[in-house]
């Protein structure tokens, strides 16, 4: 059964500049977006920062409307039969916001139950087995303002699920974590999954999307540019391989050089604390990597290393390469 | 509405009241629209008509002060309520539930008004502290009842303007223009029948203007029914919530279309 269905979806927002003379500019965050998710995927959409995944994830959340276009959930129109959509459906952002903060994580829990009209006796039942699921049953009691980003992000997730939804937004829910946070953060997600929801996933972390997701679309300036299984994608670059060259202070023009190099794919440049690693997608066997050395003559280079190509090389071949926003 | 569904609203009703309740206990702006705005106003609206040598307004004086403070409260914690979910980010989570955010609204604004009363009790005090004028009130039964509705009937009113700040980050300067009018034109700074004639008809139509009646009433123990001016209390409270729940429809249709949820 369908449960997500998109079809041309576009949205678009007005802004304007200038005081006196004011010019009016149309924004595309989306441009005719087709998704189909049967029940029970968990589906991820993979982007950099501004592809559009939050404005999908919001219209199909009820929450943004679109500006041309047609986007069901459940079969039900996302613009016309809103009421009957909101009940089934949980909506969890990432970062910080959305919660209340000098109430604790037991009074947020409460008042959403509230708000999701659940029966007192359900929501007394089932507000202690979401902290036990999230792990915070023990600081249920606390304001949620003491709560460590983790902890609050695992509080939305218990928020999200309290109305026992069919069909879960997740959009970007492990962004800021530490390491071992997302980690348990993703476990939490697997068991969801296991469990028979429908999960639907933005992330712009490729290991994340690899290791959760069924189905995966990548989508970059509010077009889906592809959609397949992770293993699907990462033959997109199997013939290729990746040569990773850790630099210091590499100029631009050495980059587009790099970039124009026959054979070169696709170039990423990966800001580090003091360097910088560049990902250079070249054909597999082609040992290029005297070639790049060659280009970079001048520049310190601490470390190079040829690797397999992973879905986030797929990603970056698709999206073009580039230095990323984070 | 479904019978289903008086219930839980009334149960998010109730929790929104609390929640709100408990939010004022800590907020810091309670202060100046709660305590120091009455005190001062008090002061300076009391002093006016003692040292222009006309006491007998001093009474009126106060009643108007007390009620231009529950309607800033309202006002001014309603507007900062939506601001607040804007910046929290909850404003449109609220909005995906099932619940109609009208009815958070509501129970918010009844919050506020109840917080209010402590300010009508505190220009009671400031003008008995500072000006020493006795406070007997004639009819204290009417005097309640006629508290309670301006209660009701300023949350209602709250609501219609409560409303218009889901559309917009700058409720703040939204609120500045909707306090003075409203306070002038309903005789509670000054009597109305100081304003000009064509203003009359907009006095009629604020529920303060005949809470202010009253109240006045109550206190000097005017002769006469109460009934008919608390009827059109009412009656004006239901026509906001009305108007409250049209704009509603529109301002959340308004407000999904141009994706300002969560701006702040």
């Amino acid at each position: 059964m369908i449960t997500i269905f998109t079809q041309n979806l576009r949205r678009t927002y007005q802004t304007t500049t200038g005081v006196i003379r004011r010019r009016h500019k149309e924004i595309v965050a989306l441009d005719g977006v087709d998704l189909s998710i049967q029940s029970g995927e968990l589906f991820g959409l993979l982007g950099p920062n501004g592809a559009g995944k939050t404005t999908i994830t919001r219209i199909l959340a009820t929450v943004l409307l679109p500006t041309s276009g047609m986007a069901q959930v459940f079969g039900l129109d996302v613009v016309k039969k809103v009421k009957e959509i909101r009940p089934r459906i949980g909506l969890v952002f990432g970062g910080e916001r959305g919660l209340y903060m000098r109430l604790s994580g037991r009074d947020n829990l409460q008042y959403f139950a509230d708000l999701y009209k659940i029966p007192p006796e359900i929501a007394k039942r089932r507000i202690p087995e979401l902290f036990e699921l999230v792990g915070l049953a023990d600081r249920a009691n606390e304001r949620v303002e003491n709560y460590s980003r983790g902890m609050k992000q695992r509080l939305h997730i218990a928020r999200g699920l309290l109305h026992d939804p069919e069909l879960l937004f997740l959009d970007e829910p492990t962004i800021g974590l530490d390491p071992l946070a997302a980690r348990n953060l993703r476990e939490v997600i697997r068991n969801l999954h296991q469990a028979g929801k429908t999960i639907f996933l933005t992330s712009h972390y490729m290991f994340e999307i690899d290791a959760l997701c069924g189905r995966v679309a990548i989508m970059d300036k509010g077009h889906i540019l592809v959609e397949d299984t992770p293993s699907a994608l990462k033959k997109l670059v199997a013939d290729l391989e990746v040569v990773e060259i850790e630099c210091f202070g590499i100029p631009e023009e050495l980059i587009t050089k790099l970039r124009m190099h026959p054979g070169v794919q696709a170039v990423n440049v990966e800001p580090l604390e003091q360097s910088q690693l560049l990902q250079i997608q070249a054909p597999a066997g082609a040992e290029m990597v005297k070639e790049f050395l060659a280009i970079l003559e001048g520049v310190p280079v601490h470390k190079v290393v040829t690797r397999q190509p992973t879905l986030e090389d797929a990603y970056i071949k698709l999206v073009g390469g580039g230095t990323k926003e984070e | 509405m479904k019978l289903a569904d008086i219930r839980p609203t009334f149960r998010i009703l109730g929790n929104s009241i609390w929640l709100q309740l408990k939010d004022n206990v800590v907020s810091s702006q309670i202060v100046g629209t709660l305590i120091l705005q009455p005190v001062i106003f008090t002061l300076i609206s009391v002093g006016t008509y003692e040292y222009g040598h006309r006491p007998d307004l001093s009474l009126f004086a106060i009643i108007g002060v007390g009620l231009i403070s529950i309607w800033n409260t309202n006002l001014f914690i309603s507007g900062d309520i939506l601001r607040e979910e804007r910046r929290r980010g909850t404003l449109s989570l609220v909005m995906a539930s099932p619940t109609p955010l009208l009815v958070v609204l509501l129970g918010k604004s009844l919050a506020n008004a109840i917080t209010s009363i402590i300010a009508m009790g505190l220009t009671f005090m400031t003008g008995m502290l500072a000006f020493q004028i006795p406070i007997r009130i004639a009819n204290p039964l009417a005097f309640l009842i006629g508290l309670v509705l301006m209660i009701i009937s300023i949350t209602c009113l709250g609501l219609v303007f409560g409303t218009l700040f889901i559309l917009t980050r700058s409720a703040g300067e939204l609120m500045s223009v909707a306090n003075y009018p409203v306070f002038i034109l309903s005789g509670l700074s000054i009597p109305l029948t100081l304003l000009p004639l064509w203003t009359h008809p907009f006095s009629q139509l604020l529920s303060p203007t005949w809470g202010n009646l009253v109240l006045n009433a109550a206190v000097s123990g005017t002769e006469g029914s109460m009934l008919p001016n608390y009827l059109v209390i009412l009656g004006l409270s239901v026509l906001y919530l009305i108007i409250a729940h049209f704009l509603y429809q529109h301002v959340e249709y308004r407000a999904l279309q141009t994706g300002t949820l969560e701006q702040w």
